[in-house]
């Protein structure tokens, strides 16, 4: 199904990617890792701690070149949140939007620090805000290169649930309404479940891919039952994949 | 500031005890050394020399500067160039000043760029260690961001890289300046016409040492205004970050 709107779409195909030890091993990480994905929608990339995750958002990201394998991607421009924030400590939250999206217009730039709640910010430095609000600029400077590509990384970890919920909902909104092709790494399968279109389940040592679904109904018909139910599919199915 | 008040008085008057101890031929008074002060600013000497040397300080300074930053950060970004520019650093380090000044004299002759080059290179490595340690200090995860978001070098060098150096060019500019102008005092008393160096040359000839301490102080009142005025206010600014909005 193609959408409007969304230019990304990836084709990873990675044989192999592994790390050397402080002992000199080769330790191989992911393995024979193929998917695409779509213009528009989130794709959740769920999974243990330690499995890769990360390692692969960055070798989509081209951070990491270091592997054998290819990703073709159409995406120009990639809006990347990592799981700090990343911001730049000596620019004020506005500065530090600006310097990543040059390109952003000022109305651009005031609908988006109003989206994320953070019109009265503009001019405090990261040291002055809370985890919750710098997360949110990581946010809006992802947004405002106006990306093909989105990469989250574990965006909401370590904020209280509450925040969590208003956070999701509004990079929800904002992945929505510009059909954004989104990749989103999680540990929490219920947070996979809750706002993703479709789940990618990695799972093992060296990881590979456990599970792979859509999820048909849009996510904010998604009720609490539902969420539970397709939390625990995917919990059965890596029980499986494990054993 | 009263402390530093009841300090600079307190060195007066040792100084001025000395004197009567010692005798004016050895130790000139105060008072003696501010008429021959006078004296020298109202002849116009003493304008012209601080000015001179202060030009020579400024320019081998800026040339070390930019170098030594530019070679610093390039062995702390790249280990194979660390490696291959370790035992030049090294021989730089441990060269004798007075080598490198009467070798630069020697080989491109009494002029004034063989003497600013003496002195940059004098410097130059001191400057290089500094920005080394800063550059091997640079935040990876920031790096990343700006890899990820496609920054341009411009961008990268003036919002990541320059902010995290920011310390350490200061650190080099502090011990840097005072370092720079001892030296510039000695390329000037062997090779130039003109300088508190040469001033200082002159005076020593003459047993004068009433101008030699006159255009000593004079000098060092005159670093002391840059380090208030220049390399504090930039300290100020470039950490402004930490302590609240600038």
């Amino acid at each position: 199904m193609r959408r409007a709107g969304g230019q990304g779409r990836v084709e990873i195909a990675i044989k192999r990617k592994s790390f050397r030890s402080a002992a000199g091993e080769d330790r191989d990480v992911l393995v024979d890792m193929a998917f695409g994905l779509e213009p528009g929608g989130i794709t959740a990339l769920a999974g243990p701690s330690g499995v890769g995750k990360t390692t692969l958002l960055k070798i989509i990201a081209g951070l990491d070149r270091d592997y054998e394998g290819r990703v073709a991607s159409t995406a120009r421009r990639i809006g990347f949140v990592f799981q700090e924030p990343r911001l730049l400590p000596w620019r004020s939250v506005e500065e530090n939007i600006r310097i990543a999206a040059p390109a952003a217009t000022g109305a651009e730039l005031d609908a988006l620090l109003v989206a994320l709640g953070l019109d009265q910010h503009r001019r405090h430095y990261p040291r002055e805000l809370s985890l919750g609000l710098a997360r949110r600029v990581a946010v809006a400077r992802a947004f405002a290169v106006r990306p093909d590509l989105l990469l989250l990384d574990e965006p909401f970890v370590s904020l209280d649930e509450a925040l969590a919920t208003q956070l999701r909902r509004e990079l929800m909104a904002l992945v929505t309404k510009d059909r954004i092709t989104s990749l989103l790494v999680t540990h929490d399968i219920m947070e996979a479940v809750q706002i993703a279109e479709r789940v990618i389940v990695l799972d093992g040592r060296p990881a590979r891919i456990a599970a792979d679904f859509a999820i048909d109904m849009p996510p904010p018909q998604r009720t609490p039952l539902f969420v539970n139910s397709m939390a625990e599919r995917v919990r059965s199915i890596r029980l499986r994949a494990s054993s | 500031m009263l402390s530093r008040a009841a300090s600079v008085a307190a060195l007066l008057v040792s100084w001025q005890i000395a004197a009567w101890l010692v005798g004016e031929r050895l130790l000139p008074s105060p008072e003696a050394v501010s008429i021959v002060l006078v004296q020298e600013a109202r002849a116009g000497a003493l304008t012209l020399n601080l000015a001179a040397t202060l030009a020579r300080v400024a320019a081998a300074f800026a040339l070390a500067l930019t170098a030594g930053a530019a070679i610093g950060y390039a062995m702390g970004r790249s280990s194979t160039f660390d490696r291959f520019a370790d035992p030049w650093l090294i021989l730089l380090l441990n060269l004798p000043a007075l080598a490198t000044i009467v070798l630069a004299y020697i080989w491109f002759g009494l002029t004034e760029a063989a003497a600013i080059g003496a002195v940059a290179v004098n410097k130059l490595p001191n400057t290089i260690a500094v920005l080394r340690e800063g550059a091997r200090a640079l935040d990876p995860a920031l790096d990343e961001m700006g890899q990820a978001f496609a920054f341009g070098s411009w961008t990268r060098l003036r919002h990541i890289v320059v902010p995290q150096l920011a310390p350490y060019l200061a650190a080099a500019t502090r011990t840097g300046l005072s370092l720079t102008w001892k030296i510039v005092l000695v390329v000037e008393l062997v090779g130039r016409p003109n300088g508190v160096g040469f001033a200082i040359g002159t005076a020593f000839q003459l047993f004068d040492v009433a101008r030699i301490l006159a255009y000593a102080l004079s000098f060092v009142v005159v670093m002391l205004v840059i380090e208030t005025w220049v390399v504090q206010p930039f300290e100020r600014r470039a950490s402004s970050w930490r302590s609240g909005p600038g």
